[in-house]
C-alpha cells in the first residue's frame, strides 16, 4: 500500500506538468480552433533558456525572464506559423507550419545545447521528505504549487482583466467579439503568448526532476494533448483532472509493467478517449450548424 | 437560358479547352512512357551502384507517398502516423526473416497485409475525427509503434534492429538452371522489382482515384456532411483511404528493409513522418508525378546538403534569382512587390549564411521546416500544382477514361403509382431539444406522396432543424420518423445514419451550398450517383468490364440530369467556378441523381435572380410530374403558393397551421407569426 501511494504522490507532480501543457493547448483553441504542434518545443526551449540563465541570475530571478521569453516565443509562432494560414483558411498549413517552427527550434536548440541531455540544478534541497513512509522530493511540492499558480494566475487574468475578458469574449464568439470592436487578432496572438508561456515556465519546472535537453519536449507535449482531449479542448480546469489520471497511471506502468512501456497508456488513452467521446470527458458536445 | 449557359462554359473554362484536354490525356501517358525509359535504362547508363541504390530509394518512397496522397491530397486529413506504418511494413519483413527464415517474396506480401491490418486498427478509432485531432492521433500511433519495437526485444531484437542478407528475387536454383544473366545483372534484379512496384502502384491509384472510391474521398474532403447525404458514408470511405494507403505504406517499407537489409526502431521517427508530408506537398497533391518529385527530393536533399560547396553555389544561385524577382517586382511597380519582399529577402540572406557555415548538415532539419513553411505559404499546390497553373495543356483532362458527354436514358427514374393513398412520410411528435430551446416541440406532419409540401414559417421557427432530423444529421430528442418505403411496411429513418437514409431515398440540397467544390458539376451529380456503383475497390483496381460497364452508364445517366437541371454544356466546369444561381441548380440535380422518392429542397430559391427562380419552378413542377414527392422550405411566398399542393407552417417549433396554400395564407394565426399581433395597436 505504501508503495502504491508513493507511486501515486510521484505520478501527481508528472500530472500536473502534463495539465499545464494542455491548459496551454486549450488556452489557443479556445480562441482560434487552432493549437501549436510544436508546444513541446516551447518547454524544452524554455528549460534551456532557463538552463543558460542560472548561473547569472539564480533560480528565482530566472523564473521572470523564462515566463517572458515564452511569452514571445509563443508570440512569433502565432505570426510565423499560424495567422497566415488562418487567413487563407487552411487546416493542412496551421498544422504544418507549427510543425514546423517546432523541427526548426528543436533543431536550432540542438545546435546551441548540444545533443546531449543536460542536468539541471536543482533549486531546492535534493533530499526527499516523509512523510507516514512517503518519500516526496521538495522540487515535486515546487512542480505541482508552480503549475497550480500559473493556471490560477491566468484564470483571474482571464476572469478580472480587461484583456482577459477580451480573450474570454473571443473564446466564446469571434465574429460578435470582433464587431464590438475587439481586436481578435491581437487575441489570438495574446493566447499564443500565453500559452507558450504556460509550455516554457512548465519545462523550468520539470527540469530539475527529468534532463533537460531540445527533445524533452516531443512526449511531454504528445501526452499532454491526451490529457487536453481527456479534460476536453473546451472545458476549463478538467486538464487537471486529466493530468492527474495520466500521471498517476503512468508511473503505475512504469513501476508494475516495464519502464520501457510508461509512455504507452497515455497515448492509447489518447487513441481511447477519441474514439468514444471524441469532446473529452468533461467536454460538452457542439452541435454542427448546417 | 441555354445559351448563356454556353457562353459561360466559354468564359470558365480555358479558351484552348478542346485541344488542351486532348493533350491534357496524353501528357500522362507520355510521362509514363518517359518514366520508364528512364527507370529501364538508368542502370545501364550510370553504373555506380550508389546513384543506382539513390534511384531506388527514391523508387520506395514515392510508393509511400503516392499512398500517402490518397489520405492528404484526397481525403485531405493530415496523417503524421505513416512513418510508423512504414515501419511495421520493414518490421513485418525483417522479423519474418529473423525467425522464419522467410525471403523477400513473403515479406512483401506480409508487409502489405500487415501494415493494412495495422491502417485498419488506426483508422477505425482515429477516422471518427479529423484535422488536428487526427493529426495527434496518428502521431501517438506513430510514437507508440516505435515504443513497442523498441521494447519487444524477443520479437524485433530491439533497439540493436535487424539485419538481412542480400534479397534473392529469382530463385534459379529451383527452376534447375542458371541465370540467364550474369553477377552484375543479379545485382540489378532487386532494382528492378522495386521499379515494377512503383509503375504497378501508379496504376493502382490512378485507377482508385478515378473510380468512385476516389470520387467518394474527394467528396468526403469537400463536405462531408453533403457526401453522407449523398448516401456515401463519410466514415466508411476515410477508412478505406486509409487502409489502401497504409497498404501501400507496407510495401514500400518491406522493400526498403531488404534493400537497406537493416532495420532499426529510430529510423522510422517523428522526422521521417515530416520528410513524407514535405514531399506530398511539395511534390503537389493529386497527382502521380508530384509524390515522385517530393520523394526526389526528401531523399536527395541530405545528399546536397552534405557538400558545402554546392550547398553555398544553390544558395547564391536562389539568391540570385530573388534579387531579380524583387528588382522587378520593385521597378514595375508590380502590387505584390511588398506580399513578396519578405520570402525574397529570406532567400538572399540565406547566401551569406552558407558561407559563414562550415556545414549545413547539422541544420539538416532546419532547412526541412523553412522549407515546409516555403510550401505551405507560397506553393500550397505543390510544384505540379504550380507548374499545371502555369501551362495549362498540363492539366488533367477531367473525364479521365469512359468520357461520356452524351447523355441517354432518363433523367428522372419515375417513382409514381401510390399518388394519394397513405402518407409517404409520417412525423410523429417529433422533439428535438438543444439545451434549453426546444427547436421542435412535438411536431406532426403527413406528407402525402406525389405532392410538393411546403414548410414555412418565420426565421428560427424550427424549418432547417427539421430537414436535419429527417436527414438523420440531427438524432431527434424524441418522436419517430417513417418512410413508407415498398408495399405498406413503413421503413423507421430516426436513429439511421444520414448515409442510410439518403440510400432508403430521402435526398436533400442545403441552405448554404454544399457542392463538392474542387470537382467538376459532372463528377457531383457522379457522387450522387454513388449507390449504382456494385463494383469492389478490386474491380477499381483491376478495371474489370463489370467496373468500366457502370461507369459507362452512370456518366451517361449523370449528362442526362445535368441536362435536366440546365447544366449540360457546363458538365466540365469545377464546382467552385460555377455562378451561384447554376450551384444551386447543380445541388438538386445531384441529389436527383440519388433516385429519390422524396426530395427535401431548403430554400433553393434563396438567391436566385427572377429568370433563374422561373427555371427552378419549372424544374420542380417536372420533378413531382415524375412522382418524386418534394419538400420545400421557402421564404419567397410566391414560390411557395405557386408550387405546393399543401402547407405546414412551424413557428417556434409548432405546427401552428396546415391546408392547401389559400387557407394557410389566410389563416390568422400565421398572419400574426409573420407580422405581429394586431392587438397592440387596437388597445390604443
Amino acid at each position: 500500500m505504501t508503495i502504491f501511494l508513493q507511486l501515486v504522490a510521484s505520478g501527481v507532480a508528472v500530472g500536473m506538468i502534463y495539465a499545464a501543457i494542455a491548459f496551454g493547448y486549450q488556452l489557443t483553441f479556445a480562441t482560434s480552433k487552432t493549437l501549436n504542434f510544436g508546444q513541446g518545443e516551447a518547454l524544452a526551449l524554455g528549460a534551456l533558456f532557463g538552463l543558460t540563465l542560472v548561473p547569472f541570475t539564480g533560480y528565482w530571478l530566472m523564473l521572470p525572464l523564462v515566463l517572458i521569453f515564452g511569452f514571445a516565443l509563443g508570440a512569433v509562432v502565432e505570426r510565423l506559423g499560424v495567422r497566415p494560414a488562418v487567413k487563407i483558411k487552411s487546416e493542412y498549413g496551421w498544422i504544418m507550419a507549427t510543425i514546423a517552427l517546432g523541427i526548426i527550434f528543436r533543431n536550432v536548440a540542438e545546435n546551441i545545447w548540444g545533443r546531449d541531455d543536460l542536468k539541471f540544478p536543482s533549486p531546492l534541497p535534493e533530499t526527499a521528505l516523509s512523510f507516514e513512509g512517503i518519500r516526496v522530493l521538495p522540487m515535486e511540492l515546487l512542480i505541482v504549487a508552480g503549475a497550480l499558480l500559473m493556471m490560477l494566475a491566468v484564470e483571474l487574468f482571464n476572469r478580472k482583466s480587461i484583456w482577459g475578458k477580451a480573450v474570454v469574449a473571443t473564446s466564446n464568439d469571434i465574429d460578435a467579439a470582433g464587431l464590438m470592436g475587439i481586436n481578435t487578432r491581437k487575441v489570438i496572438t495574446l493566447s499564443y503568448s500565453i500559452s507558450a508561456m504556460t509550455a516554457a515556465f512548465a519545462g523550468v519546472l520539470v527540469a530539475p526532476v527529468t534532463l533537460t535537453g531540445a527533445t524533452m519536449g516531443a512526449v511531454l507535449a504528445l501526452k499532454a494533448f491526451a490529457v487536453a482531449i481527456i479534460g476536453g479542448l473546451e472545458s476549463g480546469l478538467g486538464v487537471i483532472v486529466g493530468g492527474l489520471i495520466l500521471g498517476i497511471v503512468e508511473t503505475l506502468t512504469g513501476f508494475y509493467i516495464s519502464t520501457g512501456y510508461k509512455d504507452v497508456p497515455g497515448l492509447i488513452l489518447l487513441l481511447l478517449v477519441l474514439a468514444v467521446r471524441p469532446v473529452g470527458l468533461f467536454g460538452k458536445a457542439v452541435i454542427k450548424k448546417v | 437560358m441555354a445559351q448563356s449557359a454556353q457562353a459561360l462554359a466559354r468564359e470558365t473554362v480555358p479558351p484552348a479547352a478542346p485541344a488542351a484536354a486532348g493533350l491534357g490525356r496524353f501528357t500522362g501517358l507520355i510521362g509514363a512512357a518517359l518514366l520508364v525509359l528512364f527507370l529501364a535504362a538508368f542502370p545501364l547508363v550510370v553504373t555506380s551502384q550508389y546513384y543506382v541504390h539513390l534511384l531506388m530509394v527514391i523508387a520506395i518512397y514515392a510508393i509511400l507517398i503516392l499512398g500517402l496522397d490518397i489520405v492528404v491530397g484526397y481525403t485531405g486529413q493530415v496523417s503524421l502516423g505513416h512513418a510508423g506504418l512504414f515501419g511495421v511494413g520493414a518490421y513485418s519483413a525483417a522479423v519474418l526473416f529473423l525467425h522464419f527464415k522467410l525471403g523477400l517474396w513473403w515479406g512483401i506480401l506480409a508487409g502489405i497485409g500487415v501494415t493494412a491490418g495495422f491502417g485498419l486498427l488506426l483508422a477505425i478509432p482515429a477516422l471518427r475525427v479529423s484535422g488536428p485531432y487526427l493529426a495527434m492521433v496518428t502521431l501517438a500511433f506513430g510514437t507508440i509503434i516505435q515504443i513497442f519495437i523498441n521494447e519487444m526485444t524477443p520479437l524485433t531484437n530491439g533497439p540493436l534492429g535487424i539485419t538481412l542478407p542480400p534479397a534473392r528475387v529469382i530463385d534459379f536454383s529451383l527452376l534447375g538452371m542458371q541465370a540467364p544473366w550474369g553477377a552484375a545483372g543479379r545485382k540489378l534484379e532487386f532494382y528492378y522489382l522495386v521499379c515494377l512496384c512503383l509503375l504497378l502502384t501508379i496504376v493502382v491509384v490512378n485507377r482508385i482515384v478515378r473510380s468512385p472510391f476516389g470520387r467518394a474521398f474527394e467528396a468526403l474532403r469537400d463536405s462531408p456532411i453533403a457526401c453522407d447525404c449523398m448516401g456515401v458514408s463519410v466514415y466508411r470511405y476515410k477508412v478505406y483511404a486509409f487502409v489502401v494507403s497504409a497498404a501501400l505504406a507496407g510495401l514500400a517499407g518491406a522493400l526498403f528493409a531488404w534493400s537497406e537489409r537493416y532495420v532499426a526502431p529510430n529510423s522510422y521517427g517523428f522526422e521521417l513522418t515530416v520528410l513524407f508530408l514535405l514531399a506530398v506537398t511539395m511534390g503537389g497533391r493529386k497527382s502521380r508525378a508530384g509524390p515522385l518529385i517530393g520523394a526526389a527530393i526528401i531523399v536527395m536533399m541530405p545528399n546536397i546538403l552534405a557538400d558545402i560547396a554546392l550547398v553555398r553555389i544553390m544558395a547564391g544561385i536562389i539568391a540570385a534569382v530573388a534579387l531579380v524577382i524583387l528588382a522587378a517586382a520593385f521597378l514595375r511597380r508590380q502590387e505584390n512587390r511588398t506580399a513578396i519582399l519578405i520570402p525574397a529577402l529570406l532567400c538572399i540572406a540565406f547566401f551569406p549564411a552558407t558561407l559563414a557555415m562550415q556545414s549545413v548538415t547539422d541544420f539538416r532539419l532546419t532547412v526541412f521546416g523553412l522549407m515546409i513553411l516555403f510550401v505551405v505559404y507560397y506553393l500550397p499546390e505543390g510544384i505540379v500544382g504550380y507548374i499545371r497553373e502555369k501551362l495549362p495543356f498540363l492539366r488533367p483532362a477531367h473525364t479521365g477514361e469512359g468520357t461520356a458527354l452524351s447523355s441517354s436514358g432518363e433523367a428522372l427514374i419515375q417513382q409514381g403509382g401510390r399518388a394519394g393513398a397513405d402518407p409517404l412520410l409520417k412525423v410523429e411528435g417529433a422533439v428535438m431539444q438543444f439545451g434549453g430551446l426546444k427547436a421542435l416541440a412535438g411536431v406532426n406532419l403527413d406528407v402525402r406522396p406525389g405532392t410538393i409540401h411546403g414548410l414555412i414559417g418565420p426565421n428560427g421557427s424550427g424549418k432547417s432543424t427539421m430537414m436535419n432530423v429527417l436527414t438523420g444529421i440531427y438524432k431527434p430528442t424524441d418522436g419517430g420518423v417513417t418512410l413508407a418505403a415498398g408495399a405498406g411496411s413503413g421503413k423507421r429513418l430516426d436513429g439511421l445514419t444520414p448515409s442510410d437514409i439518403a440510400l432508403s431515398g430521402v435526398a436533400r440540397t442545403f441552405q448554404n451550398v454544399q457542392l463538392f467544390r474542387e470537382m467538376t458539376a459532372l463528377e457531383n451529380v457522379l457522387v450522387g450517383l454513388h449507390h449504382a456503383f456494385h463494383g469492389t475497390i478490386f474491380d477499381a483496381i483491376l478495371g474489370t468490364p463489370r467496373r468500366r460497364r457502370e461507369e459507362r452508364e452512370a456518366r451517361a445517366r449523370a449528362m442526362a440530369i445535368l441536362d435536366f437541371v440546365g447544366l449540360g454544356s457546363l458538365a466540365q466546369v469545377e464546382a467552385r467556378n460555377l455562378p451561384y444561381g447554376k450551384q444551386r441548380l447543380l445541388e438538386i440535380g445531384r441529389a436527383l441523381a440519388l433516385d429519390p422518392v422524396l426530395l427535401l429542397l431548403d430554400e433553393p430559391a434563396a438567391g436566385l435572380t427572377a429568370p433563374d427562380i422561373a427555371e427552378l419552378i419549372t424544374i420542380i413542377r417536372k420533378i413531382r410530374d415524375a412522382g418524386i414527392t418534394v419538400i420545400l422550405i421557402e421564404h419567397h411566398m410566391d414560390v411557395v403558393m405557386g408550387l405546393c399542393d399543401r402547407v405546414s407552417v412551424l413557428d417556434f417549433g409548432h405546427k401552428i397551421a396546415e391546408g392547401s396554400a389559400r387557407e394557410v395564407q389566410a389563416d390568422p394565426k400565421v398572419i400574426e407569426a409573420y407580422l405581429g399581433s394586431p392587438v397592440a395597436d387596437a388597445a390604443e
